[in-house]
């Protein structure tokens, strides 16, 4: 909730924030108010002209026994100028000795656009058939024909809840941090955020708070060093990549077929041809993009990447040992010690991320070599985080990450870069408990 | 949000502190022509500068109303801190992690003063882009 105000009317980049934000809070709860407004008129509307009616005709109205005088198929506009219908049937019956000629049909009495289908309904009803119906023992005028619930009445409850749920969860918040400044926000916001970890992290986060937990990259064992790294995931799996593709060459081939359409009946439609024929392009670099990701994937054998310790701290060394696998012959292999920062900001209604590389150091660069299966590319070396360097650190929408990168030039296929995190914590200093 | 009727002065100068160093500091609450304090806030966090959203992490709060202690003009308040071990400041190209001290008086009406006053933690050196 914090985001979503601070999205539309707090401050976002640039200058520094100090300001309690007074006007912010009354626009959001205005803003919520709204909602809230839209959300309880929708509920009420359908609760007054149809959940109530029905449910009241079901469970209070008394039956009778009617005889239809006459059936029509009554028409108006609605607001959109489009012509609507609904059954009517005049119907004469009798309550405690008064006699009562109404139209009538059902209880909530709505039009609909489907004129055939009340045409179907009044052509169930003759003149002078006698028919049970119910009365309402309130004001007996008000009679029914047939009883029952709609079904679409109850799926429209769905309608205002988002804005019930939206606009009273805003005006709570509203409520909640109305005349509270920035800190105090961020100091409830802290609370409601802190998330149960397991001890070790737990620990972890209280001593070096903002530094990432390293327990998941311990959890491996090496062969040759003491931790095996995980391979960070870096954008979008093949089978994500291929689901994407399908969906979009999906949709791309109804345009495709509507636009040949056009073509084949001589009338066609250009801009819809060009919209096509963009679309097609993309899922066409959709497909490579998926085609590369599965040669790098499968074709290019593990990478093992492991380190004698974790965490590692500023001015520190540590022992890296690389095995390379798979039959290939490349042209380039690097192995990277990098740190970068990386701010994910918001840019209209996207989320962008930047990152930016603020260190490197090469610890391998090999130029052509030959991997084979009996023989992988091994390479021990000692990597050494620079004294005085920043820690590794996690915001909310800022970071600053350690990294080993793997990168390689393979002749005739896509070049391959594989990225393992590496959680540096700052110095023991004078300071720093132990 | 205008200038703050307080002064906030650091028990150390230059303003330089190891993680979880002591961190003391005070200030007297001086007269505003748009009345008598209701309220103060007294804050120790950092923030983020930079190319990325905002954000906003308090160490230590601490409000102080007429009810819970003195807001008389000239009263001295003291605070004695112990600072995190992280996120230790950091002049980055992209990303900026900025401490302070934040005393924020409230006047009523919703009118409120701040004043920073700002520290190190820790000696991380200005990063620079890693030329391509």
């Amino acid at each position: 909730m914090d985001r979503l105000v601070k999205r539309f009317f707090g401050k976002k980049r640039g200058d520094h924030n100090m300001r309690s934000d007074r006007v912010g809070g009354a626009w959001w709860a205005v803003f919520s108010a709204l909602f809230l407004g839209a959300g309880c008129l929708m509920l009420a509307n359908l609760l007054q002209n149809v959940l109530i009616p029905e449910w009241r005709a079901n469970n209070q109205f008394r039956p009778a026994t009617c005889r239809v005088i006459e059936t029509r198929v009554q028409e108006k506009l609605d607001e959109e100028g489009r012509t609507v219908f609904r059954p009517d049937v005049r119907v004469r019956y009798q309550v405690e000795g008064a006699s009562y000629d109404r139209w009538t049909y059902d209880a909530t009495r709505m039009f609909t656009s489907n004129r055939e289908q009340n045409l179907a309904i009044v052509a169930r009803f003759k003149p002078d058939d006698e028919l049970p119906c119910w009365y309402d023992p309130i004001d007996p005028e008000q009679v029914v024909l047939i009883r029952g619930y709609s079904w679409y009445a109850w799926l429209f409850l769905i309608l205002p809840v988002p804005f019930i749920a939206i606009g009273g969860g805003g005006l709570v918040y509203a409520w909640l941090n109305w005349g509270k400044s920035e800190e105090q926000r961020s100091v409830l916001a802290q609370r409601v955020a802190r998330q149960p970890l397991d001890r070790e992290s737990t620990a972890m986060r209280q001593q070096f708070p903002y530094v990432p937990s390293y327990v998941d990259l311990m959890n491996s064992t090496g062969t040759q060093l003491a931790y095996r790294l995980p391979n960070e995931p870096v954008g979008w799996s093949v089978l994500g990549l291929s689901m994407a593709s399908l969906i979009w060459l999906g949709v791309t081939s109804t345009f495709v077929t509507m636009a040949v359409g056009g073509f084949r009946r001589g009338e066609p439609d250009w801009f819809l041809t060009l919209f096509a024929t963009l679309s097609l392009g993309g899922g066409v670099a959709l497909i490579v993009a998926t085609v590369r990701r599965f040669m790098v994937t499968t074709g290019i054998g593990p990478t093992l990447v492991e380190i004698d310790r974790h965490p590692l701290h500023p001015g520190e060394s540590c022992a890296l040992y690389l095995n390379q696998s798979g039959r290939l012959h490349v042209n380039q292999l690097r192995v990277l010690l990098v740190c970068e920062e990386e701010a994910h900001f918001q840019q209209g209604t996207n989320l962008r991320i930047e990152t930016l590389r603020v260190h490197e150091t090469v610890l391998l660069e090999r130029g052509q070599c030959e991997i084979t299966s009996d023989t992988p590319l091994e390479h021990r070396a000692t990597l050494t985080i620079p004294a005085g360097a920043m820690h590794s650190f996690e915001g909310e929408h800022n970071k600053v990450n350690w990294r080993l990168i793997v990168e390689g030039d393979v002749p005739h296929w896509p070049n391959f870069r594989r990225t393992y995190s590496l959680i540096v914590q700052p110095v023991a200093g004078a300071g720093v408990p132990t | 949000m205008s200038a703050a009727p307080v002064n906030i002065q650091l028990d150390k100068s230059p303003a330089q502190f190891e993680p979880g160093e002591l961190l003391s500091f005070e200030f007297r609450l001086a007269p505003t022509p748009a009345g008598e304090p209701t309220a103060l806030e007294v804050s120790i966090l950092w923030y983020t500068e930079g190319k990325g959203d905002e954000e906003i992490s308090v160490h230590f709060f601490d409000r102080v109303t007429s009810d819970t202690g003195s807001l008389r003009v000239g009263q001295v308040h003291r605070y004695s801190v112990a600072l995190p071990n992280t996120p230790l400041s950091y002049d980055g190209v992209i990303v900026k992690i900025r401490w302070c001290v934040r005393v924020r008086v409230f006047v009523g009406r919703g009118r409120d003063f701040v004043t920073e006053e700002h520290f190190r933690l820790g000696e991380v050196p200005a990063a620079k882009p890693v030329a391509s």
